[in-house]
C-alpha cells in the first residue's frame, strides 16, 4: 500500500514548474516521503492495534447480542474505522486520482490578495472548513433513522463516509483548487456542457430552498409551545445585534473577545428563559403555536437577508462557529465519560417494513436519504468549491482538510445517534410520531406507542409527563424533527456529568439553542446565496438585476427566495399528516441528488485527465452509482408507490378520491380543509420529486457521455489553471513529520525578505 | 541536607517544566482560537500589503479594513451547510 507496487500503472509525474534554485525544496523529496512511508515495527504494532480495537468494537455492535450495548463501542468502532480509512483509502485516492504536486503553487499563493486568497495554516483551515460544512444536518438525520435500530444507521454513517462522503468532499475541494476556486456550478458547465451545467445550477437553487425550508421546519417544531425555547432563541437576535455594533464601532477586529461575551450572554439567556417561562406573563407572551413561529422565521429570514452582513449575520456566524467546536468537543467527552448503555435493538421492528412512524419507507433506500449529512452530503460540494480552496496553502493538504474534515462531521453524526439511542424507546417514539398519530396528547401517545408492539416497551403517562417537566417543557409528545429528541438525549448524558437532574432543563434548552443557532445561520446565509444565484440568472435577461447594490433588485429577489422556502415551510407546519415524516425524505433526496451531481462532475474531470486514471475511476463510480440508485429509487417510491404512507401521488389520489366521494374526513385528516391540504401538499411533494429525479438523470447522462468520450479519446480538455512554481512549504497533515519539521526549519532560516509571507504568527 | 536540597530543586524543576508545558498549551489554544475566529485578519492584510506594496502605498486603517471586509461579504455571501 505504501511502496510503489511493481508494474504500477502510474506514469512518471509530468515535469512540474521549474523551482527557484535559491530556495529550499517546496515539497518533501520523493526519497524522504518513501522513507517515511516505510513500515517499521512500531508502526505495524500501532496499526494492528487500531485494526484489532476496531474489529472488536464492530463485533460488539454487530454480532454479540446482549441485553444492552455500551456507547463506547460506537465511539471506538467509528474512530478506528476513520483512522484506517484516512491512513489507507484516502492515500489510495491521493496516489491514483488527485496526484497532488506540491511544486505547484495553490491559488492562495498565486493570487494572494490578503483577503480572499490567503495561504492559511492547515489546522486553522480544517476548523474553518469543518465549521462551514457541519451544522444541524448531521444532528437531525441520525436521530430520525434511529427508528430502524442502531446498526443500519451506524454502518451507513461510518462506511458511507469513507467510501462516499469524504471522497466527494476531498475530490471537489482538490479539483476546485486546481481551478482557482471555481464553484461546482461553474465546473459542471465547463465539464458537462450547457445542458448538464444548467441542470446542475437549477438543481442547486431548488435544493437550497428545500434544505432551508426543512431546516426551518425542524426549528419550528422544536420551539412550538415552548416558551423557554422561544425566549432564549429570540434573545440570540439582540445578542447578535449587540455583537455587530461592538465589532463595528467599539472594538473592530476583536472577534474572539466579542464571541466570548456573546457566549456568556447566550448562557444568561438560556438561564433567564427558565425563569421567564415560569412567570405568567412570560408563559403568555412566549407560548406560540407553530404557525406563528413559522411566520416569525419567514419575516426574520427576509430582514436578516437584506440587512448588512456586519449587523446580524457575521456576528451570529462567529457565535455559531464558537459554539460548534465547543459543543462537539464537550459532547464527545461526555459520551466517553458517561458511557451510556443502549437498549435499542440492532434492527428494530421497523427495519424490515415501510410503515415506521418516524419516517416512512423501506430501509433501502430510505435509510440512505434520511441520513444524508454525516455520511454523504451533496451540499458540501458548494462549500468545498467556494471559500476553502482559495485558502489552501499546499496541494497535499487537501486530503487532510477535505477527507479529514468530512470524517469529523461523520463523528458528529455518530454522537447524535448515540444521544438519541440512549433514550427510552417509548419516549423516543412518543416524541417522534406525528401528532396525526398521537393526537398530540399524553394519553394518545401512550395508546399509540403501546399499540406499535415494540418488544420490551411499555410506556406510561407518568413517564411522559415527568420527563417533560424534568426539562421544563409542557409536553414532549410529538415533538418531531429530531432536535428535541437529540436535546433530550444530550440533557440525559450531560446532567450525569454536570449538575444532575436540576440542570436537565438547562442542558435541554442549551441543545435546542445551539441547533437553532446553526439552523438560523444556515437560513440567512442560504437565503443570501440563493438570492445571488437568482440575481445572476435574472440578470442575464434584465441586466439591472446583476447590480448587487441596486436595492429594489435585492428586495425583489430576496422576497422571491424567501417566498419559495417560506411556502414549503408553511405547508410542512400545517401538514395534517405530520410534516417532518412526509417532508424530511425530500430534504435527504435533494441533498443526495446534489452529491450525485458533484460526483458526476468529478467523474468527467478525472476521465479527462488521461488513460492512466481509467483503472481508478471506480473510486468515484462506486459512490456515484450508489447515490444515483438511492436517489432514483427513493424518488420512484415517492412517485409510484401504491402505499399511501410512502407514495406522494397515491396519497394524493386517495385523498382526492375521498373528497370527490363527498367524504368529510379521511385517514388522519378530520376536516375537508385538512383533506384539501393533504391533496395540495402531496402534489407539491410529488412534483418536486419528479423535478429532482429528472435533473439528476440529466446530469448523470451528460456526465457519462463526457466520461465515455474522454476514455475513448484517451483524455480530454483540461480546465485547470496553468501551473506556477510554488515558493513556500508547509506540512501536509495535522502533525508535521520529522522530515517536514526539518524542511520547515530550513525555510524559517531564510532571510526575511525571501521568506514567504506566512499566516503563522 | 544536600539530598533534601536537590530533591527540592528537582521538584521546583518539574513544577517549572509543568508550568512551561501548560503555558505552551495555553498559547497554542489561544493562537488557534484567534486564527480560527479571524482576529488576525488585519495583521495578515498588513503583512501582505507590506510584502506587495512596500511603504509607498498607505495601508487601510484597522477600522477601514474591517468595514471593507464586511462590505465584501455583503457582495459575496458564503453558504453555510446544514
Amino acid at each position: 500500500m505504501t511502496s510503489q507496487p511493481p508494474g504500477s500503472t502510474v506514469e512518471a509525474r509530468p515535469d512540474g514548474p521549474e523551482p527557484d534554485p535559491a530556495l529550499p525544496p517546496t515539497e518533501l523529496p520523493a526519497a524522504e516521503r518513501e522513507r517515511e512511508s516505510r513500515w517499521t515495527l512500531p508502526k505495524i504494532i500501532l496499526w494492528a492495534a487500531i485494526a484489532l480495537l476496531g474489529g472488536v468494537s464492530w463485533t460488539m455492535l454487530a454480532i454479540v447480542r446482549g441485553e444492552t450495548v455500551n456507547a463506547l463501542w460506537f465511539v471506538f468502532a467509528a474512530v478506528c474505522t476513520y483512522l484506517i480509512g484516512y491512513r489507507f483509502y484516502s492515500k489510495v485516492i491521493e496516489r491514483y486520482i488527485t496526484r497532488p504536486d506540491d511544486r505547484r503553487a495553490t491559488p492562495a499563493e498565486v493570487r494572494a490578495d490578503g483577503k480572499d486568497y490567503v495561504p492559511t495554516d492547515r489546522r486553522v483551515l480544517y476548523g474553518h472548513h469543518f465549521a462551514a460544512i457541519a451544522g444541524a444536518g448531521p444532528l437531525v438525520g441520525p436521530v430520525l433513522a434511529a427508528q430502524m435500530g442502531y446498526l443500519p444507521g451506524t454502518i451507513w454513517i461510518i462506511v458511507g463516509v469513507l467510501l462516499a462522503g469524504a471522497v466527494q468532499d476531498y475530490l471537489v475541494l482538490f479539483f476546485s483548487m486546481r481551478r482557482g476556486g471555481r464553484t461546482i456550478g461553474q465546473m459542471a458547465r465547463d465539464e458537462l456542457g450547457r445542458i448538464g451545467g444548467t441542470a446542475a445550477i437549477i438543481a442547486s437553487l431548488l435544493i437550497m430552498l428545500i434544505i432551508i425550508a426543512i431546516l426551518a421546519l425542524v426549528v419550528v417544531n422544536a420551539l412550538g409551545e415552548s416558551p423557554w425555547g422561544v425566549f432564549s432563541v429570540a434573545m440570540t437576535i439582540p445578542i447578535a445585534l449587540f455583537m455587530g455594533v461592538y465589532l463595528r464601532y467599539l472594538r473592530p477586529g476583536k472577534i474572539s473577545e466579542v464571541s466570548m461575551i456573546g457566549f456568556v450572554l447566550l448562557m444568561a439567556a438560556i438561564i433567564a428563559g427558565g425563569w421567564v417561562a415560569e412567570t405568567p406573563w412570560g408563559a403568555e407572551l412566549f407560548t406560540l403555536d407553530r404557525t406563528t413561529i413559522a411566520w416569525g422565521i419567514i419575516i426574520y429570514g427576509f430582514i436578516a437577508a437584506v440587512l448588512p452582513v456586519w449587523l446580524l449575520l457575521a456576528p451570529r456566524d462567529y457565535l455559531s462557529t464558537f459554539m460548534k467546536i465547543g459543543v462537539i468537543v464537550m459532547l464527545a467527552g461526555a459520551v466517553v465519560l458517561v458511557r451510556p448503555e443502549i437498549s435499542v435493538p440492532a434492527f428494530s421492528e421497523f427495519a424490515g417494513g415501510e410503515l415506521g412512524p418516524v419516517v416512512s419507507g423501506t430501509l433501502f433506500p430510505f435509510l440512505f436519504v434520511t441520513i444524508a449529512c454525516g455520511a454523504l452530503s451533496g451540499f458540501h460540494a458548494l462549500i468545498a468549491s467556494g471559500t476553502t480552496p482559495k485558502l489552501i496553502e499546499k496541494e497535499r493538504q487537501t486530503r487532510f482538510i477535505g477527507y479529514g474534515g468530512m470524517l469529523m462531521e461523520s463523528f458528529v453524526a455518530i454522537m447524535a445517534l448515540v444521544a438519541a439511542l440512549s433514550l427510552d424507546r417509548g419516549i423516543y417514539f412518543a416524541m417522534n410520531s406525528s401528532a396525526a398519530a398521537t393526537g398530540g396528547t399524553v394519553e394518545g401517545a401512550v395508546a399509540f406507542v403501546n399499540s406499535l408492539g415494540l418488544i420490551g416497551v411499555t410506556l406510561t403517562p407518568e413517564l411522559l409527563t415527568s420527563t417533560a417537566s424534568a426539562v421544563g417543557e409542557e409536553s414532549i409528545v410529538s415533538r418531531t424533527g429530531g432536535a428535541p429528541t437529540l436535546a433530550l438525549g444530550i440533557a440525559n448524558i450531560m446532567q450525569q456529568l454536570f449538575g444532575g437532574p436540576a440542570l436537565a432543563g438547562f442542558w435541554y434548552h442549551f441543545a435546542i439553542m445551539f441547533e437553532a443557532l446553526f439552523i438560523l445561520t444556515a437560513v440567512d446565509a442560504g437565503t443570501r446565496v440563493a438570492r445571488f444565484m437568482l440575481q445572476d440568472s435574472i440578470g442575464n435577461v434584465i441586466p439591472k438585476f446583476k447590480d448587487t447594490g441596486w436595492r429594489p433588485g435585492v428586495w425583489i429577489t430576496t422576497a422571491l427566495m424567501v417566498a419559495g422556502w417560506g411556502w414549503i415551510l408553511i405547508l410542512g407546519v400545517t401538514d395534517p399528516l405530520g410534516g417532518i415524516n412526509t417532508f424530511f425524505p425530500l430534504f435527504g433526496i435533494a441533498n443526495q441528488l446534489l452529491a450525485v451531481i458533484a460526483l458526476a462532475v468529478v467523474l468527467a474531470i478525472v476521465a479527462k485527465r488521461g488513460p492512466s486514471y481509467v483503472r481508478w475511476l471506480w473510486i468515484i463510480g462506486v459512490p456515484l452509482t450508489f447515490a444515483a440508485i438511492v436517489t432514483i429509487t427513493a424518488s420512484a417510491f415517492k412517485i409510484f408507490s401504491p402505499v399511501p404512507q410512502v407514495g406522494y401521488w397515491s396519497n394524493h389520489f386517495a385523498f382526492r378520491g375521498a373528497l370527490e366521494a363527498g367524504e368529510t374526513s379521511f385517514g388522519s385528516a378530520q376536516t375537508v380543509e385538512a383533506m384539501e391540504a393533504v391533496v395540495r401538499n402531496t402534489m407539491v411533494q410529488g412534483i418536486l420529486s419528479i423535478v429532482f429525479v429528472t435533473l439528476a438523470i440529466t446530469v448523470v447522462i451528460t456526465s457519462l457521455l463526457a466520461t465515455v468520450r474522454a476514455i475513448r479519446a484517451g483524455g480530454g480538455e483540461t480546465h485547470e489553471d496553468a501551473p506556477v512554481a510554488s515558493r513556500r512549504f508547509a506540512p501536509q497533515g495535522f502533525f508535521a513529520s520529522r522530515a517536514e519539521r526539518e524542511l520547515e526549519r530550513r525555510w524559517d532560516e531564510l532571510p526575511a525578505d525571501v521568506r514567504p509571507a506566512s499566516a503563522r504568527h | 541536607m544536600t539530598a533534601i536540597a536537590s530533591r527540592r530543586s528537582a521538584r521546583t524543576l518539574s513544577v517549572r517544566a509543568g508550568a512551561a508545558a501548560l503555558g505552551r498549551a495555553g498559547r497554542a489554544v489561544t493562537w488557534y482560537v484567534r486564527e480560527l475566529m479571524g482576529d488576525t485578519a488585519y495583521r495578515t492584510y498588513l503583512e501582505h500589503h507590506a510584502a506587495t506594496h512596500g511603504a509607498e502605498v498607505e495601508p487601510l486603517t484597522e477600522r477601514e479594513f474591517w468595514r471593507g471586509r464586511m462590505d465584501e461579504q455583503d457582495q459575496n455571501p458564503g453558504a453555510r451547510c446544514c
